[in-house]
């Protein structure tokens, strides 16, 4: 452990508070400065280009701006005094990006609303408000946000007690604890991530800016004597222009480290019409050599340190060559109801964070790593030059994706920036400023119009103030929908006149949904004796059915059905006996599963008679369980299947019967088709009457009791020979052939019986009904 | 693009070619038809492969989601991949494929099918109690007479053959009638499909 | 044996489907269940075999390359459907629309194939055979043929549009023909009717005498 008089680290040669070195608040004067600053700060004071006041501010000199914002510290310091404890900066308490550097074992962390939760453009914008404070906050929040890159937000882990500062600035207001840091820790790891992490970070965070409000800050000239007197923003104003904030107070500049308040100007910079700049003093050293060289009277300056005031620490560290490539972090939004004290936290954690590169000047001697990265011609910028570098940095600015959105149609994405140019050191606003937005002109259109060139639109739209969320309180920022959604030829349709109907419609409708609900609505309802009466007829109808189902196949006796021999049984017949062996015959198989059981005595009494005639058959089907039916047919039990048959499947419905007709009846004699579907019947009647038109095949046709009404017209043409419906005819058919059975005929018999009994049923329906409705109507 | 355009396009130019085949004598439109239509017959297949896998994603989301019937869904989904699994590895005119078909679906679906009687005779019984006019007494004689004179039976067979011949010539008009009307009614949406009035492929 | 056995299970099935007559149970529901999911998958199976054993096979036999592609186009051309079947919310169902090309290309033969059938197969046939039926051979036929045509052609007009349109200006002549129209139309679907009921009988009896016929095996075994 350092002793606590030591000046120097014993370990990492780092510079250290002195011993007994007051508190934050305690000493206007910059004795809570590490003495490494403190020096910086001293020698900086001699160089020519520093700013009055630069390295000793009075606290009475600060602005106005600033004195808001220091009314806030004394809380930061009161409570970093009333705890300064060892513990706050144990390293179980160091936010994590600290200790995960260093300590192996990270410290779990209390959750504290912080700066890190807020967007980057309302982190910039609360910059932008700060004229000359911006430089800080400029570099502060890209900074804090490179830095915390791939940490855990680095405001969430600092304690409650002094989360509006974070741990490192009182570790460096606090020289005990600070030294014991130091002693764990052979470098700030702060100090870490930014040597690793150079310049960069200057272009982020402003580039996030909205259009309007990095506008604001250039038209709106928002010198801290009009921020004063911008109404209430409570939420994305800062501290220095919020009313509701305590007003500047010694206690409040006290707070401030001196070395905060050498950063300082004393007085107002003059307004920059641009974009303000960082200046020297808000750059680091190991960034100023990355970026071009400053205009000396850009801005108030910070007094340039000399070589010597490079901490030796510092000097030792040889970062890699390469420049880490800062990514802008994008953090969740606070909690509203966080708000303000989350934008309090995040002022001073950016206030915190920001100022310790500022010491470190511009004509610091750099390492040689750092001088690589000089850019070679580093240009001062003319003020012409200042605005097209301006212009070109916000036409290549990064559109946030919520202004993508509202990219004018016929407008294409900004093309991607050169290399040379998304580095820092080559960036074209990075001229030891910040690199300036680069937002296209549409976008720019966007914004609250503060001209007269807008002041149509602002009588169309008049700007709305923001009554929540983090815009809450100013007016103008968000332009109505309807300026971007409205189209260039917009005109207002009329009104259609609502029809009478739909408006007695509507009427009628309200009528009903403002009835309260006591009253009695008639609702449909089916009658319960309805359901029970249809589910009685159907167990009586089922009962008969079934008695004379059994009656048909048991009782013994004469048979009473009796098989017709029509006409168009016996041309089918004789078809099939004109057939010679070897004769090419396809039979369809169009029916399913479920039509089987009626279907299959039709085919089989086909196909056996086809058997018999030694025909070549060629079964096919449109349909997949056609073919295992077909298969089933030619299998006789107890013998082989005929090598002479073979199945084939048809997909596509009528294409494929198309397919199949137009190639494979070169040699056929004859088309039977057995179907249980009116629609597989007529694919195979129209196409082969449209495919052979004069030279058709001639069709048998078998089909169910159910298709016969509705193949009738089919079946009436000269292209079938003749046809069977249903299962009398299967019956009739084979008392052609005299291959009846018995059980064929007692089936019949049953069969029969149903339909007597199916008949007596409709008419004894017909005749209840008739007979009630003329009850009813009596 | 791809949705409405390019599906128009190519249905409207092969069905004109198809339709040419059909209409025009020359080989060439004959040959390119059979071709066009080789094709369809394919890619009907794969339609029906599109009908199963909805159905299996169907059962297979209501089992997963569902908290009713889930056995059910079940039952389809393993019928539905151990039929598949069976057919592929034997065939229509495998003996296990056989089995399946004469002793499990053709009983069970004609079973359903034969439910549909006595649903009818009682629909057909009940008619009159909901439509009391003179065209439902016509329907249900005329009903009456096709059931009686389906099945000849030995008396007066004559007389019955007579009577059905009758209701035949009627039915047969008038169902020409429809089947025309349909036809031409099938030939005018044919039409709009082909020449892109319809365009039932895009989605529309 | 095996016979045997499926008469049993058939006979069970016939048995619980029939339960439906007396009220929807459990039962029917897993056994329609079952139905469905084997009737799929047969179709299914099928459909593949085509595809692999058919279409595939004949493309291997092919050597010439260019032939091939006969081949394999509609190949694509169905996986190209297949895309339909995934939803918008999955990844493969942003290429849905690219489904859409089969679709059209099988809507464009379909109707094509309707049209041709229609007209050739169904049009002009028929009005053949309406002619046809009024032959002079005998009283009885040629009044047979009249009332056909009278039915064909009122039963036509009921399709007609134009009559529909003007309710209020229909004349008496106009609608005794759609009266006798409707007559016609009515005696056909009628005839439907019972031979839907002379479809579903025949089943009945057919399901019946298989359970029969599984008796009389118990008995007389």
């Amino acid at each position: 452990m350092n002793q606590d008089d030591s000046r120097v680290c014993l370990y990492c040669g780092a510079a250290l508070s002195p011993t007994g070195q007051p508190l934050a608040g305690e000493t206007p004067e910059g004795a809570e400065l590490p003495d490494w600053l403190l020096e910086l700060t001293e020698e900086s004071t001699a160089e020519p280009i520093a700013a009055p006041g630069g390295a000793e501010p009075a606290p009475a000199a600060a602005p106005d701006w600033l004195s808001d914002i220091l009314a806030e510290a004394p809380d930061i310091s009161e409570e970093a005094a009333v705890e300064p404890s060892e513990e706050m900066l144990a390293p179980a308490e160091l936010p994590d990006w600290l200790t995960g550097m260093v300590t192996p074992e990270p410290a779990a962390a209390p959750e504290s609303p912080a700066m890190a939760e807020l967007p980057d453009w309302i982190a910039g914008a609360t910059a932008e408000e700060l004229t000359p404070g911006t430089l800080l906050n400029e570099e502060a929040a890209p900074w804090s946000e490179s830095s915390t890159e791939g940490f855990a937000e680095p405001a969430a882990y600092m304690p409650e007690a002094g989360a509006e500062m974070p741990a490192w600035l009182l570790a460096n207001a606090d020289a005990p604890t600070a030294r014991e840091s130091q002693e764990q820790h052979s470098l700030p790891s702060w100090l870490l991530a930014n040597a690793d992490e150079p310049a960069p970070f200057l272009e982020t965070g402003i580039q996030e800016l909205p259009a309007w409000l990095l506008q604001g800050s250039e038209e709106g000239a928002p010198s801290p004597v009009e921020a004063e007197e911008v109404p209430p923003v409570p939420h994305l104003a800062p501290e220095s222009v919020m009313p509701s904030t305590p007003s500047v107070s010694e206690a409040a500049h006290e707070a401030v480290p001196d070395w905060l308040a050498g950063i300082l100007p004393e007085e107002e910079p003059p307004y920059a019409p641009t974009q303000p700049a960082p200046t020297a003093e808000a750059v680091p050293d190991w960034l100023v050599g990355i970026l071009p060289e400053e205009e000396p009277s850009s801005a108030p300056t910070q007094p340039a340190p000399t070589a010597e005031a490079v901490p030796d620490w510092l000097r030792d560290i040889q970062p890699p060559a390469e420049v880490a490539t800062p990514t802008a972090a994008t953090p969740a939004f606070a909690e509203e109801t966080e708000v303000d004290r989350t934008v309090e936290k995040a002022e001073t954690s950016l206030f915190g964070e920001a100022e310790t590169p500022e010491v470190v000047s511009t004509e610091s001697p750099m390492p040689d790593w750092l001088k690589d990265l000089t850019p070679v011609e580093p240009a001062q910028p003319s003020a012409e030059e200042e605005l097209a570098l301006a212009d070109e940095g916000l036409a290549r600015a990064e559109v946030p994706a919520w202004l993508q959105e509202l990219r004018p149609p016929g407008t294409s994405p900004l093309p991607p920036l050169p290399e040379a140019a998304t580095t820092p050191a080559a960036a074209p606003g990075a001229t030891g400023r910040l690199v300036q937005a680069e937002i296209p002109d549409w976008v720019q259109e966007l914004r609250p119009a503060t001209t007269a060139e807008h002041a149509a639109e602002k009588a169309l739209f008049p700007a709305v103030t923001e009554t929540e969320g983090p815009l809450a309180g100013i007016a103008g920022v968000l332009p109505p929908g309807s300026l971007v959604d409205m189209p260039a030829d917009f005109a207002a349709a009329p009104v259609p006149m609502i029809p009478e109907p739909v408006m007695a419609q509507a009427q009628l409708w309200q009528e009903l949904l403002e009835q309260p609900r006591s009253i009695q609505r008639p609702v449909m309802q089916q009658r319960a004796g309805s359901g029970e009466g249809e589910m009685a007829t159907r167990w009586i109808v089922t009962l008969i059915l079934m008695a004379v189902t059994v009656a048909g196949f048991l009782l013994p006796g004469t048979r009473m059905s009796q098989a017709l021999n029509q006409p168009h049984i016996g041309n089918l017949y004789e078809a099939m006996e004109a057939l010679q062996p070897g004769d090419t015959v396809v039979v369809a198989v169009e029916y399913g599963l479920a039509e089987a059981g009626e279907m299959t005595p039709i085919a089989k009494a086909l196909v056996e008679h086809l058997q018999a005639r030694e025909a070549h058959l060629v079964m096919v089907s449109t349909l997949p369980e056609g073919i295992a039916l077909a298969q089933g047919l030619l299998v006789t039990p107890g013998q082989a299947p005929p090598s002479s048959a073979q199945t084939i499947y048809l997909p596509g419905s009528s294409s494929g019967v198309a397919v199949f007709l137009s190639e494979g009846l070169k040699e056929a004699r004859l088309l039977v088709v057995v179907t249980a579907r009116t629609e597989c019947l007529r694919w195979w009647v129209e196409q082969n009457g449209a495919l052979h038109s004069g030279v058709s095949l001639p069709m048998g046709i078998g089909i169910s009791a159910s298709v016969g009404p509705l193949a009738s017209p089919y079946l009436a043409t000269p292209l079938v020979a003749g046809w069977l419906v249903g299962f009398p005819d299967v019956v009739a058919y084979r008392e052609l052939r005299n291959s009846t059975s018995a059980a064929l005929n007692r089936q019949l018999d049953a069969l029969l019986l149903t339909h007597w009994a199916a008949l007596a049923l409709l008419i004894f329906g017909l005749l209840y009904y008739l007979a009630r409705g003329k009850k009813g109507a009596a | 693009m791809f949705k409405r355009f390019l599906p128009t396009v190519v249905a409207m130019l092969v069905g004109l070619l198809v339709l040419l085949g059909y209409l025009l004598p020359v080989d060439f439109l004959i040959l390119l038809r059979d071709f066009l239509l080789r094709w369809a017959t394919v890619l009907a297949v794969f339609a029906l492969l599109l009908a199963y896998m909805s159905l299996l994603r169907v059962h297979i989301l209501r089992l997963s989601r569902a908290r009713k019937n889930k056995i059910t869904s079940l039952l389809v989904i393993v019928s539905a991949l151990g039929t598949l699994a069976l057919v592929l590895w034997q065939g229509a005119a495998g003996a296990w494929t056989q089995q399946l078909v004469n002793s499990v679906l053709v009983p069970g679906e004609s079973a359903l099918l034969a439910l549909t009687a006595v649903t009818l005779i009682v629909a057909g019984m009940r008619l009159m109690r909901v439509r009391r006019t003179i065209g439902g007494v016509i329907f249900v004689i005329a009903a009456a007479i096709v059931l009686l004179t389906t099945v000849a039976y030995s008396f007066y067979p004559d007389m019955l053959a007579a009577l059905r011949q009758g209701v035949d010539t009627l039915a047969t008009g008038g169902m020409r009638g429809l089947m025309l009307g349909v036809a031409l009614g099938v030939t005018l949406t044919g039409l709009r499909v082909i020449l892109g009035f319809d365009r039932p492929h895009s989605d529309e | 044996m095996p016979d045997l056995i499926g008469l049993i299970v058939g006979a069970a099935l016939t048995i619980i489907i029939f339960s439906y007559l007396l009220g929807d149970n459990v039962l029917y529901r897993w056994v329609l269940a079952l139905l469905v999911g084997s009737g799929a998958g047969y179709v299914m199976g099928m459909a593949l075999r085509f595809l692999w054993v058919d279409w595939l096979g004949q493309a291997r036999t092919v050597e010439s390359s260019g032939v091939k592609i006969f081949y394999f186009i509609p190949l694509l051309l169905g996986i190209l459907l297949l895309f339909k079947g995934f939803s918008s919310t999955q990844w493969l169902g942003r290429f849905a629309a690219l489904g859409n090309i089969p679709m059209g290309y099988l809507l464009g033969t379909g109707a094509a194939v309707a049209i041709a059938g229609a007209l050739l197969g169904t049009v002009f046939p028929q009005v053949q055979a309406a002619g046809n039926a009024l032959t002079l051979e005998s009283f009885g036929g040629l009044l047979q043929g009249v009332v056909m045509l009278i039915g064909t052609v009122t039963a036509l007009l009921m399709f007609s549009p134009r009559d529909r349109a003007r309710e209020g200006e229909v004349k008496p002549a106009t609608r005794w023909l759609q009266r006798i129209g409707q007559f016609f139309i009515i005696v056909a679907l009628a005839a439907a009717f019972a031979g839907a009921i002379t479809s579903g009988l025949t089943l009945w009896v057919e399901r019946w005498s298989e359970l029969f016929r599984l008796v009389f095996s118990f008995i007389g075994s």
